[in-house]
């Protein structure tokens, strides 16, 4: 087989096609979330935005795991980060996000903090092996598509009987983030372009609670230009019709049951716990944290770190942009105190993040 | 974090794929272990943060685009046109 198949996905007269149908759908205000960093930056990237009908809203979602780091975690990030018995281990995208101090794991390693950034958690594993005298800290973010790769390595670690590794976890669950976005009085979201990845793990049963509970429907989708205007057309239909769906379009990738194994082996290594999101504030049961079996891993244990909820930053309106309120330009730090080169939020931070893209990609 | 484009099977040593992403020669290392099917040299898998979590199902793809063709042609015989 050949990719040149997927290359049709980007066929223009296709996605043409599917765009007059999208325009002759629309009739009044539109406005669709999509809860995957990978979609935001699909969206601007291939220009789709600017080709979406005026009623057609597009709105970014909690889907930046970076984005919804809360402060606190952040803090907690850099208190590790500062000891001297510690190299703490994170993905790149970590690195500039602002705590409440004001302070990121990127200053505290110019300050002489052991920060090493690593793509993959097993990175993290040959750091531990190359440096008995520390405890390597794995900084756990990212939703279910990340959890069993970070579970997976912890298995690895066990053994391996690597005792100076521990993991940090911040991980986080999509559906109840929905859940929680939906019971706020002050959203509006008509339906909901559904995360790729993180579907190939969860499949689409978690879904159907928006649709059940709250009327409105969802489409799992991947990130071609076709994909997404497929998966607007379909739910603008089901819009118009008043007949709320929940659809796996997706499924050369996503499977509607999704991945039974990389679920078990997430459930083998952690259970939910209440989690706070940046924005969102307290979920109950959105997030994850090591089962006791795992306790010599826990960072949390091993540390004693207690996570105390702090104040957000001040000015910046993160959590009104990831709960569909406030686009990104609205937010008066915008271009003026907050560009990517100098970010006050993680919005701005992260690439996947909306207030980054509306940066990189707006035209005025 | 997320690389969106699947990435060619063309090693696998000890439950560890080595992936060609891309017409290029880089490559990136794959670990199979939450993986729940078989996969083997030439499969394509989307990879992420260095686990390959599901194959590419190339008859499923071909199958999508044939419901988004036909989605098109019903609206174009419909009379659907816009300029726009
Ligand atoms: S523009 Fe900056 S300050 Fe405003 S919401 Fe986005 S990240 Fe926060």
């Amino acid at each position: 087989m050949s990719l040149k198949l997927l290359d049709e996905f980007r066929n223009p007269e296709l996605c043409k096609g599917l765009l007059d149908k999208l325009h002759s759908l629309v009739d009044r205000e539109f406005r669709f979330m999509e809860v995957c960093g990978t979609h935001t930056v699909a969206i601007f990237q291939s220009g789709l935005r600017s080709l979406l009908p005026e009623q057609v809203v597009h709105l970014s979602g909690p889907g930046c795991p970076v984005c919804v780091t809360h402060e606190s975690e952040v803090n907690a990030f850099i208190d590790l980060a500062e000891r001297d018995d510690v190299i703490v281990a994170s993905f790149g995208d970590l690195m500039r996000v602002p705590g409440s101090r004001g302070r990121s794991l990127k200053k505290a390693q110019a300050d002489g903090a052991a920060v090493e950034v690593v793509y993959s958690p097993p990175d993290a594993l040959k750091l531990a092996a190359a440096n008995p005298g520390k405890t390597v800290v794995f900084l756990g973010v990212g939703f279910e598509t990340t959890a069993p790769t970070v579970a997976g390595t912890l298995l690895m670690a066990r053994e391996q009987g690597l005792k100076n590794f521990k993991v940090l976890s911040f991980h986080k669950l999509v559906p109840p983030a929905l859940v929680a976005l939906m019971t706020d009085p002050g959203v509006r979201i008509d339906a909901f372009l559904m995360p790729g990845h993180v579907s190939a793990i969860i499949g689409v049963e978690p879904y159907k609670v928006v649709a059940e509970r709250f009327g409105k429907s969802s489409a799992v989708t991947g990130f071609e230009p076709a994909d997404i205007l497929g998966a607007l057309v379909f739910l603008a239909e089901h819009w118009k019709s008043g007949q709320p769906a929940a659809a796996n379009l997706y499924p050369r990738v996503v499977r509607d049951e999704g991945n039974a194994k990389a679920r078990a082996v997430m459930d083998q290594v952690f259970e939910t716990t209440d989690a706070l999101w940046r924005g969102l504030g307290m979920i109950p049961r959105s997030g994850l944290e090591l089962r006791s079996e795992f306790e010599p891993f826990d960072a949390k244990k091993a540390f004693d770190l207690e996570i105390v909820e702090s104040p957000a930053l001040p000015g910046c309106r993160c959590g009104d942009v990831l709960k569909g309120k406030l686009r990104p330009d609205q937010c008066p730090l915008f271009k003026k105190a907050c560009t990517p080169a100098s970010p006050v939020g993680p919005c701005m931070v992260s690439t996947e993040g909306s207030c980054a893209a509306y940066f990189k990609y707006s035209m005025d | 974090m997320c690389l969106a484009v699947p990435a060619e099977i063309v090693e696998i040593n000890n439950g560890v794929a080595t992936c060609r992403v891309g017409e290029g020669s880089s490559t990136v290392n794959a670990s199979l272990l939450v993986l729940d099917e078989e996969a083997g040299i030439g499969d394509y898998v989307i990879i992420h943060a260095g686990f390959a979590i599901r194959k590419l199902d190339p008859l499923e793809a071909q199958e999508s685009l044939q419901i988004l063709r036909e989605l098109v042609e019903a609206a174009e015989e419909a009379g659907i046109n816009i300029d726009h």
